[in-house]
């Protein structure tokens, strides 16, 4: 699929152009990770709440 | 005997559903193949010889079948999933064969549930000896984790391909006699694509970490394959009988705790991250009632270390208690705690905590087991508009709503649906707990409660109350548990429904 001001195709859907594999995988890893990431510094937090308390 | 002929499955419903096992079974036998390369290369002929073996035996075994059963058209819902049901049971007596050739299992038994505990995602082992298990076997062993991870996320893409909330037990009673709509292609390709890429990432980053741990470079490419598959696919497996802790390393288990965490977060969870759409993910049921019931057994397993007067300081706290409470929600079950020390000195409130994170476990339409978030949620939501429904004047019409991609208006058919699910679990629960107890000559009834949410939540944290010495009677129930609880119920709900359609007084219709 082109897309460009040259193109003699019909109007591309810019929506519907493809995201390369890798990148998607790329972002739903990283943002997944990030979450994850959150949760535990929560729990860790809690921990030294926990520690701290006792 | 017009009746009798009316009895039971079809002659299409059998070729359809031992079309879909022998297809299954036949994949698992091509996955045997590469172990037993890796076996021959490293010069273990006897794994690589049983491996291989149990490949041929699979394909000969189902070569007559192959051409008595052929599936015509799509399958229906009740096939589908008593096929996946007894395809679970099929594929771990094939993955068996080569553990049972092996003598680091004693029994037959533990050779099959062994492969039960692998592609049901559990992790409970009952090998002899786990630390000097040859290669082959491990790499077999560890296999069967993402291709029960894979499977499972392909019965999930079903279930949502006709887009009703994860409740189950209404979609088979509803959908049973529906085709199934023919994108199986592309949702095998997502979970396989999903599992692998997860897989990947762990793999370079834990054999990096395992290398500066001090591993060989070959054992930390070891470590790395068969941690990382581990813990996304919420199994459990090791390479060692020191579990999470073999590699002495804070930032191993932080890694691997992230993996779990990614393995029990839910395929539309997974989704919404890769297109970045995440403007309402914070109303999510799941994720609401995962972080309650995670920062509330949090406190609770702390104080119950606290009281109990074991890893009391933070480095405790996080490597050991919090480390196990995730592996436990999650319903992964790596360790880092041997297993004797939790039965022995974290007391009654320490484990208590991670039953009931076993019991909730992760998020519904995830890899992970339990009952899951959002069956708990929906519970919760229909007990709170049912007392607010006693609270306030009879004509008062209460409206209780949830967020699960978008926004549901609650109704009795959810809130029954997930009570449903929630009653087998605890009901399996219980009877294994007995059946466990009757059989086994020590043990106590909160060990054998721990061991039986942990099989039927498939999450194999131990408390050593089921092993290698255990009588046959238990280990099987421990495997049938994980069964159960692998297929939320719903293959036996189908298979039972498939034998009982016809029945007088059924209404099934032929």
């Amino acid at each position: 699929m082109r897309i460009g001001p040259d193109s003699d195709r019909e109007p591309v859907d810019r929506a519907r152009v493809e995201v390369p594999l890798w990148r998607q995988a790329a972002t739903g890893i990283g943002l997944v990770t990030l979450g994850a990431l959150a949760a535990i510094a929560v729990g860790v937090l809690m921990a030294a709440v926990v520690t701290w308390l006792f | 005997m017009a009746v009798l002929s009316h009895l039971g499955p079809t002659r299409q419903d059998v070729a359809a559903i031992g079309d879909t096992i022998v297809v299954g079974v036949r994949l698992l036998a091509a996955a045997m193949l590469l172990p037993a390369l890796v076996g021959l290369a490293l010069g273990e002929v006897a794994e690589a010889s049983a491996l291989a073996l149990g490949a041929s035996a699979a394909v000969l075994v189902t070569a007559p079948l192959r051409h008595r059963l052929r599936r015509r058209g799509r399958l229906t819902w009740t096939q589908a999933f008593t096929a996946s049901g007894l395809g679970w049971l099929a594929a771990a007596v094939a993955a068996a064969v080569p553990l049972w050739l092996s003598p680091h299992y004693a029994r037959p038994v533990h050779a099959l549930v062994e492969a039960i505990a692998g592609l049901t995602t559990t992790g409970a082992t009952l090998v002899s000896d786990l630390d000097h298990l040859p290669i082959a076997l491990q790499l077999w062993r560890h296999a069967l984790h993402p291709i029960g991870a894979v499977a499972i996320l392909l019965v999930i893409a079903t279930i949502r391909l006709r887009g009703e909330t994860m409740v189950a037990t209404s979609t088979v009673a509803e959908a049973g006699e529906h085709r199934i709509l023919p994108r199986h292609g592309r949702s095998l390709r997502d979970a396989v694509l999903l599992v692998g890429a997860w897989s990947a990432v762990g793999t370079v980053v834990l054999t990096v970490l395992a290398l500066v741990a001090g591993a060989t470079p070959g054992r930390a490419l070891l470590h790395g394959i068969t941690l990382s598959t581990s813990a996304f696919s919420t199994g459990g497996f090791t390479l060692t009988s020191a579990s999470a802790g073999a590699l002495h390393s804070a930032t191993v288990q932080l890694v691997l705790a992230v993996l779990m965490i990614a393995g029990a977060t839910s395929l539309v969870l997974h989704r919404a991250a890769v297109s970045r759409r995440f403007r309402e993910i914070h109303r999510e049921l799941d994720i609401r009632v995962l972080g309650l019931t995670g920062a509330g057994l949090l406190v609770v397993l702390l104080l119950g270390l606290e009281r109990a007067g074991v890893h009391t300081d933070l480095g405790g706290f996080v490597r050991q208690g919090l480390f196990t409470l995730v592996a436990a929600h999650t319903t992964t079950g790596m360790s880092a705690v041997p297993p004797a020390l939790v039965a022995r000195s974290w007391g009654d409130l320490a484990p208590a905590a991670l039953v009931a994170a076993m019991a909730v476990g992760g998020m519904s339409g995830s890899i992970a087991g339990g009952v899951g978030g959002l069956r708990v949620g929906l519970i919760t939501k229909g007990l709170v508009r049912d007392i607010r429904q006693l609270l306030l004047p009879e004509s008062a019409l209460v409206i209780e709503r949830y967020h699960q991609r978008r926004r549901h208006r609650l109704t009795d058919q959810h809130v029954r649906a997930s009570a449903t699910i929630l009653l087998l679990f605890m009901a399996a629960v219980f009877g294994g707990a007995v059946v466990e107890l009757a059989t086994t000559s020590s043990g106590t009834l909160t060990e054998a409660l721990f061991s039986s949410t942990s099989a039927v939540s498939t999450t194999g944290l131990s408390v050593g109350f089921v092993g290698p010495s255990t009588p046959d009677v238990a280990v099987l129930t421990s495997g049938l548990l994980m069964w159960f609880g692998r297929l939320e119920f719903l293959a036996v709900l189908a298979g039972l429904g498939l034998l009982a359609r016809g029945l007088p007084g059924v209404g099934g219709t032929r």
